[in-house]
Parts: structure tokens; sequence; C-alpha cells
């Protein structure tokens, strides 16, 4: 049984308590997490070095500036940290950052990953001002119902890992019905036991029983997910539907920009598009008699497709940005995970494991021997 | 795309081949001296090894039109560079699951192990895809504007 | 400057509108040997947006609409991705907005296109309709856009199309005039020798005074410099003062997406998108040190700055970048009033001509004395 700690103060109240209490003491060198901008009302991440600056931290506000994993990448691509730093991101931005490390673009080294079961988070949009106010106590209730809340993104509805692995402290707060009152905090590594003892934030205790909520919790985005799956329909032959998805894509390729697998400094589609000279579109237009400029739209996001849905962790990220709403962190969910079924792969579960693409098996896949 | 136009009087489908430099590309060499009786509608690319066929060039062939794409390469264990095709296979697998969950009809391209000694094979094998094709017809990317 | 029309231009019949009779006029250049391929906004086969186009076969003009309610991918970058290479000969004729041509213009200063065998051709623009919400509701955009186009009344387009004052400006070398035209015609102005020479190639003798097309631009226009001149007053206060600059950019997330649509931004490797910006985990924290806490990604001011820095005196205020930020910072209305002020200074106007040079790249020896110390 692993062991939790209560502090007497409600979710980001509690959690900048805990960040807090650990910068002051030394127990940390500095803080990752999401805090309110004097300046503008947005919200980004901040590395927080000196507590008084925590004051407008919202670990927990329910949106997604960047990604967490690809804002640790940023941070740790060179050298690891040398002092311990404590991050609060997402199940899923932890699950980003766990492929980065795999692909030699980061460090955990030092890092301690704090968690929370993942309510969902609003679109990006609702970051500026303070327009999420109205539905924030909503929000939680959902959340200590165990119940998906009302908003959120839609890839969120459909996410099946919203309680966090390889972390070192999760953030318990679906189905608890105490969340207006204190946080709980299971300390899920021996070196968060070791730092929590000293921070006199109550002793630990042995986890108690997942509460109801939880479970509920699990069947709705399990139910969210099916739901997900059914939407996106592009069986056929010709690609005609995926095709006609793109169509009003207008190639900015933020999608594979805030993406954190898509980490490459000059990405191939790019780089080739960039190479392509009128032998590409005169070919196009001896075949088609026409075609569009610029061309390799579609191509793209197949291509994106083939290089990273393996490691894909439905994060929502690119779906955030896409400025013309195309669904696409729900395209390439529902195609990655497809992929990452044919290896049994969960990309970010486990530091450990191998791309699939990078390691084989002898016996095995036959059946694409034809 | 019409079904009359899939099969258009006198269309001239179009095969990509990529073949390994060690065993297909032998193979291949083989059955033409061997003079074996060999469709002549593929286009072949030689490659060091079956795995520097990224899955994104198989695609970038059926997107610039190409009626379909076969990779070759040495049988498992034989592979020049001890592990290459492995890492070829996995590579079909992801890009046969992409191509099936975006719709693309994926007997468009082929997998196929191939040794040096097997001219007769590689013969088999490029009149076996070919005739798949050819009864596919065009391919419905190769005609489409908004790609 | 090219003019060349010497005042007459071509009244062409427009019983069905003006797309339908562009698109006809398109047909017959084709056929007449005017060009060998079309570049143009096509609906696309959803139905719920427009694309550019490279149309050989003109059977397939059909679905071409000319003018275009939204703004997809700038028009520039369309004739950057065709004849950034060279055009092997191919002679185009490129439709677009006033604003896409003038980035043209300027991409051809900085040797991104190929105009020799391009003639641009462009129209009098009601406008368009802000990308994000077409995209919710294009029905609902349609009929926004086919009410501006009918009345003129440019109020439900984007805020950057509200103080443009050169929508109605004969960028291209041939201009289709709208406004202040009799009903069911439109005014086809030659620019220059390629316009002139595209106008014979139809067949066409220009015969048709352009003074009642010019009188009601140029007053469109000047109201329009109006309200530019308010919204720019409006936007400098908000602009200015401490944190005044940090404010309007509030809810950016340094995505960089707003460089990357922008046609003017051609670099393959952006320098703020570079491994030059990243920093160890230590400097990371020493910079964390120096103020308490140090927003991530890193270096948004530093982002929109710089980028102003390098390319702000040829923006051409398309309004692309606005269009394409994900959080709705008004980041066109911004680059537009910086790019006012700076190309004032050296009185610059890009899109003018592509004989001008850019104003970095040239200097005279006796002047911008205030400078100096
Ligand atoms: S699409 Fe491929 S090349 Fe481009 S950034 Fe993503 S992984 Fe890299
Ligand atoms: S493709 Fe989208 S959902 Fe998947 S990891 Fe990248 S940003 Fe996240
Ligand atoms: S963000 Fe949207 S519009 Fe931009 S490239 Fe991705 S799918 Fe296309
Ligand atoms: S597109 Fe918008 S959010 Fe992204 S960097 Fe530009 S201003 Fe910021
Ligand atoms: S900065 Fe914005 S408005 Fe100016 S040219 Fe670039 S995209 Fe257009
Ligand atoms: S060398 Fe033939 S498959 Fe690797």
């Amino acid at each position: 049984m692993t062991a939790t700690i209560t502090i007497d103060k409600p979710l980001d109240e509690g959690v900048r308590t805990l960040l807090r209490t650990m910068l002051e003491k030394g127990t940390v060198r500095a803080v990752l997490t999401l805090r309110r901008l004097e300046d503008g009302g947005g919200v980004a991440h901040c590395l927080v070095t000196d507590p008084a600056a925590l004051a407008e931290a919202v670990p927990l506000i329910p949106v997604m500036p960047a990604q967490g994993g690809q804002v640790l990448s940023h941070l740790t691509q060179e050298e690891p940290f040398k002092e311990p730093v404590a991050a609060v991101v997402r199940p899923c931005e932890v699950r980003g950052f766990v492929e980065l490390i795999k692909r030699n673009q980061a460090f955990g080294d030092n890092l301690v990953l704090i968690s929370p079961e993942c309510p969902g988070v609003f679109p990006v949009q609702r970051a500026s001002g303070d327009p999420m106010d109205d539905d924030i106590d909503a929000y939680w209730r959902s959340t200590s119902e165990g119940k998906g809340a009302d908003g959120l993104r839609p890839v969120c509805t459909g996410c099946e890992l919203f309680e966090p692995v390889g972390v070192d402290m999760t953030l318990r707060l679906v189905g608890r019905s105490d969340l207006d009152k204190a946080l709980t905090v299971r300390l899920d590594t021996q070196r968060a036991e070791d730092m929590v003892k000293d921070l006199g934030l109550g002793k630990a205790k042995e986890d108690g029983k997942d509460p109801k909520g939880l479970e509920a919790l699990r069947s709705a985005r399990a139910k969210g997910r099916a739901d997900l799956r059914a939407e996106l329909d592009f069986t056929g032959e010709d690609m005609a539907e995926f095709s006609r998805t793109f169509g009003k894509c207008i190639s900015c390729h933020a999608c594979s920009k805030v993406c954190p697998i898509c980490y490459c400094q000059m990405c191939y589609f790019e780089a080739r598009a960039a190479a392509a000279g009128p032998a590409w579109w005169r070919n196009d237009l001896k075949r088609k008699g026409a075609t569009r400029a610029p061309p390799g739209t579609v191509f793209f996001h197949v291509g994106r497709l083939l290089h990273m849905s393996i490691s894909c962790v439905a994060c929502g990220m690119c779906e955030d940005v896409c400025p013309v709403d195309i669904p696409i962190a729900r395209i390439f969910k529902k195609v990655g995970e497809a992929a990452q079924e044919v290896f049994e792969y969960v990309p970010g579960r486990d530091p450990d494991e191998d791309i699939p693409i990078r390691t084989f098996v002898e016996d095995e896949l036959h059946e694409v021997e034809r | 795309m019409t079904d009359e136009k899939k099969k258009e009087a006198g269309y001239e489908h179009k095969i990509l081949s990529f073949c390994c430099n060690w065993c297909s590309y032998a193979g291949a060499d083989l059955a033409g001296v061997s003079r074996l009786q060999m469709p002549a509608n593929f286009r072949t690319i030689r490659v060091m090894c079956s795995s520097r066929v990224n899955p994104v060039y198989v695609f970038t062939a059926l997107e610039r039109g190409a009626d379909g794409v076969i990779v070759t390469g040495c049988h498992p264990g034989d592979c020049h560079y001890a592990r290459g095709n492995y890492f070829t296979r996995r590579r079909q697998a992801l890009l046969e699951k992409v191509l099936d969950e975006i719709g693309f009809d994926r007997e468009r391209v082929m997998l196929r192990w191939i040794s040096a000694s097997e001219g007769p094979e590689f013969a088999d094998t490029m009149e076996e895809f070919d005739s798949t094709i050819r009864s596919k017809g065009k391919n419905p990317l190769s005609e489409e504007v908004f790609l | 400057m090219k003019e060349g029309h010497k005042g007459l231009g071509v009244l062409m019949d427009a019983p069905d509108g003006p797309n339908a009779a562009i698109r006809e006029m398109l047909r017959k250049g084709h056929e007449g040997g005017a060009c060998d391929a079309i570049l143009v906004p096509m609906k696309v086969p959803s139905g719920d947006s427009y694309m550019h186009v490279l149309v050989e076969d003109v059977e397939m003009l059909d679905r071409a609409a000319p003018i275009s309610p939204i703004l997809t991918v700038q028009g520039a970058k369309a004739v950057t991705s065709i004849t950034r290479r060279g055009d092997e000969g191919v002679c185009i004729a490129a439709v677009m907005r006033p604003c896409e041509a003038e980035a043209v213009i300027e991409l051809r200063k900085l040797f991104q296109v190929d105009l020799g065998h391009i003639t641009i051709i462009t129209m009098d623009s009601p406008g368009a309709v802000p990308l994000q919400e077409f995209s919710r509701d294009p029905e609902e955009g349609e009929r926004v856009f086919a009410e501006a186009l009918a009345k003129w009344d440019d109020s439900a387009m984007r805020p950057i199309c509200q103080t443009c004052e050169k929508s109605n400006s004969a960028v291209g070398d041939l201009h289709l005039g709208l406004r202040g035209v009799e009903k069911g015609k439109i005014l086809l102005i030659p620019q220059g020798e390629k316009g002139l020479e595209a106008i014979a190639k139809l067949g066409l003798t220009p015969d048709h005074p352009i003074d009642e097309w010019k009188q009601a631009s140029d007053k469109a226009m000047a109201r329009k410099r109006g309200t530019r001149k308010s919204s720019h007053e409006d936007l400098r206060k908000r602009a200015s003062g401490p944190g005044g600059l940090l404010d309007l950019l509030g809810a950016c997330i340094n995505c960089h997406n707003c460089m990357r649509v922008c046609p003017i931004c051609y670099c393959k490797q952006c320098k703020f998108d570079s491994p030059e910006l990243r920093n160890t985990s230590a400097d990371y924290l020493d910079r964390a040190d120096r103020s308490g806490c140090l927003r991530m990604p890193s270096d948004m001011l530093l982002f929109h700055m710089g980028r102003m820095s390098h390319m702000v005196l040829s923006c051409v205020s398309c309004g692309a970048c606005e269009d394409a930020c994900p959080t709705g910072v008004p980041v066109a209305q911004l680059f537009s009033l910086v790019a006012h002020d700076a190309q004032e200074r050296f009185e610059y106007m890009p899109g003018r001509s592509s004989e001008e040079k850019r104003p970095l790249v040239t200097f005279q020896f006796e002047e911008f004395s205030e400078v100096e110390d």
C-alpha cells in the first residue's frame, strides 16, 4: 500500500502550499507550474524559483497552453537538472515527456513529477482573460462526483489514461467528496516519501480505498472513447473521407509544432515542400489537370501519422491550436491507438520500453509478409 | 472516382518496387538474365537494405500516382545488416495499419522476402502483384486535386 | 508605379455576378493563349473552405471562386510554392486579393518568387470573413460575405480588413474594378506592359474610362483611412505604457503560428525557432532566478519583437497571422500598426513596385540625422 498525505487546503491552494513548502525548505531548486501572468491574464507554464511568485500559480487550472512534456524537454534537452526540480504536469504531458526521453530530447533526472488524476481541460482559448470563472465550480463539482465536466476538449472526454503513471506524487482528485476542503497527495516513490517527511505537512498515512467516483469516471471515459471512435469513419479504399476532412487545412503546421512528439528541428515535410520544384506541380497538372498550392497538405498529415502516431499520447494539444477546427487530435488518437495496439505499446507507460519501430521480435507479424 | 474511369480502357498501371541490394535486387537480376517472363509495368529502386525504405517513401509514391508499391528484402535472418528486415516488417505493419485506419486500400502495398537465388520467385511475385494491381485499376489518389 | 492604363479599362458583362464573369474571362484567356495555367481560389470538396488551386484543365474552373469569402493560405505563399524554384516558362494567371499580390511583390524582392511568367489579377476586395468564424459555421460565413459584397459594407469583415487602405488599389497586372461600376458589369483595368499584353491576348481593347471606379475607390479608401487612424490610435494607447504590449499579447501561447502563416516570414528555419534560442537547464534556472519566475516556452516577447524587426517593413497587413492565431491575439492589428509607422518613416509601401528597394537594403548618404548622436 502506498502512502498519502493530506494538505488541509483545497485544489490550487493545496498544490501551492505543497510547492511553496518544497521551495522554501530547499527540497527542490525550482518548480514548474501553470501560472497566471500578471500582465495579460493569460496562463503559461512558469519555472518558479521564488516562493513569492507562486502566489499567482494555478497548477490545476483546466487548460493546456503548451504541452508540459514539450516544456520539460526545452528545459532539459541539453543536460539534466543537477538539483531536484518539481513539475506539476498532467498525465498525458508526463507520457509525452517520457516519449521525448526515449527520443533523447529530454532528461528525467532530478525531476520530481507531480501529476493529478486528470478531470480533463477546457479548450486553450479559455486561458486568456478569465472566462472560466463561471464554469470552474461546476468543473470541480463534477470531478468530485466522478463525472466528466461540460465543455471539455473532446479528446479529453475519451481519455482513459487520466490516472498518472511513472510519477512521484499523484494528486488524488477524482471522486473525492472533500475536494473543497483538502488535497490528498499520494506518494508514489520512495523519493517522494523522503522529501515529504521533512516538509511538516503532516504524517503520511496509508492510502485509502479508491472512491466510487474514480470507477465511475473510468467507465465514463471508456464510453467517451468509444463515442469518439464511432464519430470518425474513414473506412473505404480511396481515402476520400480522410482527404475531405483536411480540405480546409491551411497547412500552418501548428498541429505539429505544438505536438510533444514532433520534436524535429526541421520537419521532413517542410524541408521537402521547400525543395519541391516545378517538376512536382507539372507532374500533378499532367495527371489531374489541377493541383492544390501549396501542395502536400494531406500528404503531410499521413506522413505525420506514419512518423509519430505510434507515440501519440492523445494530449489534444494539436486540436487546441488548429485554427480551422479540424478534429486532429481525435484523428491522431484513433489512428495512433490502432497502430499502438499492433505492438501492444502504450506510449509514455515506461521509459525503459523501446519505441516499437526501434525494436523487434524475431518471430512476429507474419501476416505482413505476403 | 467512377468505376468506368478506374477500368479506363488502355490504362497502364504503374508499380514501384523497392529492392534491397543484396538479395532481392540480385534475385531480380537473376530473373532477368534467366529471361523469365515478367510484367513491364514496374520500376525498381535499389536500396541498400529493405529497412532503408521509410513508410513515408511508400506513401509518397502512392500520392504521386503509383498504383502499387512493393518492398522486397532478404529473408529474415539473412539481412546483410543482420537485423534490418525485422525493422522493415514492423514498419510495414505500421504502414498497413495506418492505411487501414485512414481508409486507403492497403492491398496496394506489399512486402515480400526474396533471396538472391530466387529468380523465379521474383518473377512470380511481380506477376502476382501486377495482376492484383491491374485488377484494382487506377489509384484513386492519382486524380485527387485536393491532396 | 506601373499604371499604363491611360485611364481606360474594359467594361465586361457580369450578368451572373463577378465570380462567373471572372471565370469566363479566365477561360477565354486560357483558350486565347494568354496563360497556360491559372492559380485561383477554389471551393474545397467538403464545401467548407477555399484553397488556391493551380488549374490547367479549364473545365475545373467551374468550382473556382475568384472572390472568395475567406483568406486561407495567403496567396503569396501559393505563388512561392510554385515558382520558388523557377517556373519553367509556364505562364500562370494568378487571381488574388490586393494584399496577397503585394506580398507576392515583396517576396519577389526577397527572391522567393519568380514573376517572369506570372500575370497577377487582383480585384476590389470587400474584405474577408474571419477564418475561425467561417470554419465554425461556413453557411453563415457565406451569407455574411455575400451581404458584405452586395452592400460593400465591411463591418462584419476581419478587423484588419476594416482598416485596409488598399482594398481597392490596382496592385495586379490586371485589376478588376467592382465598385462604382455599372450594375451587372465589371471593369477590367490593365496595369503596365503585362496587363496590356494580357488584355490584347484576350482580344479586348481598353476603351472605357475608369474615372467613376477611381472616384468610388478613392472615396472608399479615404473612409477606411479614417477608420484606420482611429483604430490605430486606440491600439497605440493600449500598447503603450508599462505592460501595455504584454497586455495585448497576454493570450499568446508562443506557438509561432503567426509567423508560419505570414507570407513575408518565408525563412525555412526561423531564428526564433532555432537552437540558438534554447538554453541549458542551468541557464534556464539562472534566468528564472532573475525575476523569480520564467515563463515557458521562453522568449515570447523576444519572438514578437524580433519578428517585427525582421519583417515589419514588408508587412502588407493581410491579417493571415491573426486569422491563424489560436488564442485570438490581435497580432495583425499590432503588426499593421507598427508597419504603418515604420513604413511611413521610410516612405516605403510594400508591394507598391517590385523595382523599389526594401528600405534596409538601401540608403542615402544624407538621411535620418536625428538618430545620430
Ligand atoms: S512530422 Fe515527422 S519530421 Fe515532421 S516534426 Fe513530426 S516527426 Fe518530425
Ligand atoms: S498528435 Fe496531437 S494528441 Fe497526439 S501527441 Fe501530438 S499533439 Fe498530442
Ligand atoms: S493546425 Fe489545423 S490547419 Fe494547421 S496544419 Fe494542422 S490540421 Fe492543418
Ligand atoms: S499565433 Fe497567436 S498564440 Fe501563437 S505565437 Fe502568434 S500571437 Fe502567440
Ligand atoms: S505580419 Fe501578419 S499582417 Fe503582416 S504580412 Fe505577416 S501575416 Fe500579413
Ligand atoms: S540487406 Fe536485404 S533486407 Fe537488409
